[in-house]
Parts: structure tokens; sequence; C-alpha cells
């Protein structure tokens, strides 16, 4: 679809939910298209006596709903029902549509994120190409902090570049794919605004004051520009390659009778979904034994906290907890915003 | 029109006190019955193609929905409803047999209506489902629901997909109809 008929499609859905809601919508053209698909598909009435006819059936059953989804979770591409209306008829189904949506989602951010990864580590590239083209000639013989030399790009160069970055860049697909239910829906503003958030979370890993590349090599406003638009170049390619994958990549399932590409997908699913779930651990434990340890016990102790009622549910539930438990989530991130501010401060000022 | 006058008259009850009151008394869930059955079992006309199946159908969404009632949240009973609804029609695509084919569906067996309301039932009958057929099957599930007059969220809740996909596969097929309709009766009739 083009994008001017994205804006169609959203306008021709805002204005039916605003029909379904009671509400006549004030585009005329709108109101003849949905009154179009009312009249041409208008069904006759059921027979007047059918309604009380099968009332006395109805009232005498007691058939359950089929499993659908966990109750109060998000759906499997991602987007989270306010209310809870789906049940689940068994603790087995429950916990295998758990672990199927979650499995899913880590696949979708895991190929989000590497695509990106490939896109911001060739944006890389670029940026250094134009740090390199405005180079002051004195310094054109000068090697890189990452001991390469000015102007000297190789596509083997690229592609290390590029892969490198993509690799690293499956967390940051991961990461969102956790947090993108707190989005707003609009595409434009996901986009841009993962990319703020990575920018000003995680901006200081590559905004280091102390590296001296940013001024021998170009003007040192224009490598803070170029490289900060990496990340929004990230977030941006990231999101929206991870919302197609949501609304295009079916659920994961086994069933015989579902079809090819839903087993196709299912499968790929499965093995993508797999590698970061394994890597990612081992590569955390190898390097970070004290942390992983913390985190362990950290995470053992609050799920006993939470089963055995040490602490009453009304307290743990509470909203003085729950800001505490927010404010400790954003404490790492507040802890960013600070470095990377220091960081493009600090390149700034010399 | 009468769709819409459905849908109205749903908001217009309290739905979350009688969801509440029917955990408790099966009676009490005669008024939700009351107001969403012809949504559904005009939502079966549609998916199934026939009266009877459509009443066959629209017992067992019934029945299952009043079965697993203390399960809703009662401020959800719509899309709570409308998702036994999906689940129970594409369980009945299922089990069909292979050779159960559409045109199958037109067939209206002659007992009570008169010659007039047979064939004015099967002309609708015929009509409906062809236009239906002419959809793919995403838009032809995301319009039959917006029919039975749900959101794009809860669309999007029931079938696992965002709205914004929602919106799409519906504009997409509102295209579609359009030029099925536009293309008008010579198309239909050559059907016939």
């Amino acid at each position: 679809m083009r994008q001017d008929d994205h804006a169609r499609a959203d306008r021709l859905g805002r204005a039916w939910d605003a029909y379904v809601t009671g509400n006549e919508p004030h585009d005329p053209e709108l109101l003849d298209t949905i009154h179009l698909a009312l009249d041409a598909l208008k069904v006759p009435p059921p027979p007047a006596t059918l309604k009380a006819s099968l009332w006395e059936t109805v009232r005498q059953s007691s058939q359950p709903a089929q499993v659908v989804a966990f109750p109060g979770t998000k759906s499997p591409n991602g987007f989270t029902p306010r209310d809870r209306y789906m049940t689940v008829a068994s603790a087995s189904s429950r916990r295998g549509s758990a672990i199927f949506s979650l499995w899913r989602a880590v696949a979708i951010g895991a190929v989000g994120g590497f695509v990106a990864g490939f896109g911001a580590g060739i944006w890389t590239r670029l940026a250094m190409r134009v740090s390199g083209l405005l180079t002051v000639d004195r310094n054109r013989h000068l090697l890189t902090e990452a001991d390469a030399r000015v102007g000297e790009f190789t596509l083997g160069g690229t592609m290390f570049l590029a892969f490198f970055v993509a690799a690293i860049g499956t967390l940051g697909g991961l990461l969102y794919v956790a947090i993108r239910r707190w989005f707003p829906e609009s595409r434009t503003v996901r986009a841009i605004g993962y990319g703020a958030i990575l920018l000003a979370v995680f901006g200081f890993i590559l905004m280091d004051e102390n590296n001296s590349d940013y001024h021998l090599f170009g003007p040192a406003w224009l490598n803070v520009f170029t490289f900060s638009l990496t990340y929004l170049v990230y977030g941006a390619i990231a999101s929206l390659t991870i919302e197609w994958l949501e609304s295009h990549v079916p659920a994961i399932t086994f069933r015989r009778d579902s079809g090819w590409w839903t087993r196709f997908s299912s499968l790929a699913m499965a093995v993508v979904g797999s590698i970061p779930l394994i890597l990612i651990p081992l590569a955390i434990v190898g390097t970070r034994p004290l942390a992983v340890a913390i985190a362990v016990v950290s995470v053992l102790i609050a799920a006993i906290v939470a089963r055995t009622g040490v602490v009453p549910r009304n307290v743990l539930e509470s909203p003085a907890v729950h800001r505490a438990g927010w404010a400790a989530a954003c404490l790492p991130a507040l802890i960013g915003v600070y470095l990377t501010t220091q960081g493009i401060v600090g390149i700034l000022t010399g | 029109m009468a769709d819409r006058q459905a849908n109205n008259q749903a908001i217009a009850i309290d739905e979350p006190l009688w969801v509440v009151r029917a955990r408790h008394d099966r009676d009490a869930f005669a008024p939700l019955y009351l107001a969403y059955f012809d949504r559904v079992h005009a939502y079966c006309y549609r998916r199934l193609g026939n009266r009877e199946e459509a009443a066959d159908a629209t017992s067992t969404i019934f029945s299952r929905a009043i079965g697993a009632i203390h399960t809703c949240n009662e401020t959800s009973f719509r899309p709570w409803l409308f998702a036994i609804a999906h689940n129970v029609l594409t369980d009945l695509y299922r089990s069909r047999h292979p050779e159960h084919r559409l045109d199958e569906a037109f067939e209206v067996p002659g007992r009570e209506p008169s010659p007039e309301e047979a064939a004015l039932a099967q002309e609708t009958e015929h009509t409906v489902s062809t236009l239906l057929a002419q959809l793919a099957p995403d838009q032809r599930t995301v319009l039959e629901l917006r029919l039975a007059g749900l959101t794009s969220k809860e669309i999007g809740a029931i079938l696992n997909k965002h709205p914004n996909a929602v919106d799409q596969a519906q504009y997409r097929a509102m295209q579609r109809l359009r030029s099925l309709v536009a293309a008008g009766q010579p198309f239909l009739e050559g059907l016939r």
C-alpha cells in the first residue's frame, strides 16, 4: 500500500470506530463507504421465533469457552488489550500460549534489531566517510582510536562494522519488543521516539568525551550530530521492521491443520528466537558472573516474596510500591541520560 | 441501519451490571442474549452463508458464552463474545469436509417459507456470499467483524493483529467491495 492509502485506511478505521460507537463520522465520503458495506452485505433478520426457541437451549447449556490467550497479557502480535476478556481452558494451554508468545516476540525482536543494526552500521560508515572528507590535511596521516587510517575504506571493513553493529542491535530489538506496549500507536512517533530514547539513555557509548577522534577528524559538532543520528536511524528501522513483522508473521503454532506459511514461519521463529535466548545469557554469564549472580538472587527473592505471601498482596500492589518499582527501573535510564549529556557537552566544549 | 440499531440497543443496556449478575444467575444473561442475538446471528450468517447453520452456530456461541460468563471482564463483554464467535466459526470451518463447496451453502431447503420468501432469502444469501467470497480471507474476516459492530482495537485483539493492520485490511476489503458493487448486476447475474 502507498503512503496515502495508509492515511486513508487510518481515516476509514477511525470513522468506522466512531460509527460503531454511536457517533456519526463528519466526512460524507467515509460515511458513504460505511453505508456501502452495510447495504451490500445486509442480511435478513432471523425468524421472529428463532430467538425465543434458542434461548432455552442456551440457558440449559454449560459449554466452556475455548483457549484463546493468557489473561491480561499481550496478544502474540504485541498489542495489549486493555481488558481481559479472553479465557484459558487449562493451565498447560496457558503455559503453552505464554511460551509461544514469548518465543515469537524474541524472534521478531532479534530479527528486527539485527536488520536495524546492519542499517545503523552502514550509516556509521557514512558518518565516518563524511568526517574523513572534512579532516584537515595535517591530521590525515593519523590513526583513529580504532587504529584505522583516515580515508581508507574497504568493503570488508564496512561489512565487518555493519555485522558487528547488527549483532549488538539484536539487544536493541529485544528491548523495543519489551517496551513497545507503552508507546503511542502512531508509527512515526514510535520510530522517532525509540531512537530518541536510545540516544538519551545509551548515547554515552558513542559520545565519549575522552575520544580525541571527535576533534581530530572533521568538525566536532558535525561528528556529534552524525553519530547521534546513528541512534535515530537504528530506532526508526527497528521500530518499522518489528511492527511490520508483528502484523505479518502469524503466531507460532504446530497444528497439523495450519497452513504451510504458518508452519514455516513457526519453525523459522523457533530457530531464530532460540539464538538470542541461548547466546545472550551465555555472553552475560561469561563476562559478568557477579552481575548475573546478583540478578538471579534478586529474581528468586522476588518470586518467593510474591508466592509465599510474606508481604501482603495489597502492599505489593499498592501505588507506593508501583512507584518505587518504576523509579528503580528508571534509575539506570536516568544515569544513562546524565552520562550522555556529559559526553556530548564534553565533546562540544573541547 | 438495522445493525446500527442493534448496536445502539446493546450500548443502551447496562452491560457490566448484567454480566456480573449472570455469573450467579443464568436468567440474568437474557438481556445480553437479546441485545446481541441479531448481531451474532448476522455475523454467523455472513460467515456461513445459510440460515440453518447460522442458527446452529449462534446457539453454540451463546451456549459457550453463558457457560464461561464467570471469566468475562464485565467491561468488555462485546469483544469477548465475538472472540468466542470467531473461534466457533473457525472450528466449524476446519471441521467441514473438503468437498463441502461454497455453493452448497446457497441451498435453502424448502420448508415453511413461502416461495417468494424462499426466493428472496436465496437471492440474498447468494449475493452476500458471492461478494464475501471474492475477498481475501483476512479482509473478509475483518469486514465481517466490523459489520458486527466491533472497533479496530477489538478486532485486532480477536485476530491477533495490530489495529493499523486491521484498518489496512479493512481498507483493501472496501476497495475490493466497491469495485465488485460497481461492476454491479452483470457480474452477479452471470453467477446465477
